[in-house]
């Protein structure tokens, strides 16, 4: 369950979870949703995949990622989302969020 | 499926062999005449009780040679896990109350019981709703349609099990009636409805 807290507690990791509920995308999609380098986004798709908050189905060389919410998982991340947690790096966020 | 849940089960398989048997054996004994077990109003009450384990049996028999096409996440093994184990207490309790009603013992306030169940189910049906998503879907889900059915579904059937389980506790009698009515209504949409989304993603 620690997992789960420690996933949910960064804003970009939420960013991440927030853009797969649209629909299942690759590694190379989601970075392009950001700029912040690959290796730190594979950090944090590591970190979400460890506490079971997205699979991971490689093809080839690609990797697509897709959401896997539990009810009560999706009820933290919106109370995160509300009340900001972690929101250090919000600016930077919101400066990728707008592009 | 994993040793514990094997354990699990087949203890619970046991005790209903057990119970079933007992009960038998104890009317043979206390009538000291073997026709005694099957005399009665109803006799296909012997053939339910000892038809519990076996059904029992069956279901854990095919769950154990069940063949799964790939190796199953974390969370779809604990999520048919609890499933089974809920059903196996569900058909423990139908049998202890054939045990009570064929041996003419105290049967526990009906309304109690049923409320009880209702309860019980409601919990059940909440922790299953919960993990529902989880779940992965049966094929390559490139447009994430059926992961969106299921997240859907997950929280129609959490929200309706707490609801349930807050109806068996505070509603009257004929509420909890609806309740479950209504319950069994939604869970047939909601099966549908994942049945048409496998359905399209397998088109």
């Amino acid at each position: 369950m620690s997992e789960v807290f420690k996933a949910l507690a960064d804003p970009t990791r939420r960013r991440v979870l927030q853009l797969l509920r649209e629909r299942p995308m690759t590694a190379g999609e989601l970075a392009g949703h950001f700029s912040r380098s690959k290796a730190t986004l594979s950090a944090h798709f590591s970190v979400l995949r460890e506490a079971g908050l997205i699979a991971a189905d490689k093809r080839g060389v690609t990797i697509t990622y897709s959401l896997r919410l539990s009810v009560l998982e999706d009820a933290l991340l919106a109370f995160a989302e509300t009340f900001g947690i972690g929101l250090a790096g919000a600016g930077e966020l919101k400066a990728e969020k707008s592009r | 499926m994993n040793r514990q849940l094997r354990l699990i089960l087949s203890l619970i398989t046991l005790a209903s062999l057990v119970a079933a048997v007992g009960t038998l054996a104890w009317r043979w004994r206390e009538a000291g005449d073997i026709a005694a077990v099957f005399a009665g109003p109803k006799p296909v009450r012997v053939v339910l009780l000892l038809a519990m384990p076996v059904v029992m049996a069956g279901l854990l028999a095919f769950s154990v040679h069940a063949q799964a096409g790939r190796k199953p996440g974390r969370y779809e093994a604990g999520f048919v896990g609890l499933t089974l184990i809920t059903h196996f207490a569900l058909l423990a309790a139908m049998q202890g109350w054939m045990i009570l009603v064929y041996l003419g013992g105290v049967l526990p306030d009906r309304e109690y019981v049923a409320r009880l169940l209702a309860a019980f189910m409601g919990l059940g049906m909440s922790v299953r709703g919960n993990f529902f998503a989880k779940l992965p879907p049966p094929e390559r889900d490139g447009l994430g349609g059926w992961s969106r059915t299921a997240r859907r579904s997950g929280l129609i059937l959490f929200v309706t099990g707490l609801a349930l389980a807050a109806c068996a506790i505070l509603l009257p009698m004929p509420g909890v009636i609806t309740a479950l009515g209504g319950t069994f209504f939604l869970v047939l949409m909601v099966s549908q409805a994942q049945r048409r989304a496998t359905a399209q993603l397998k088109s």
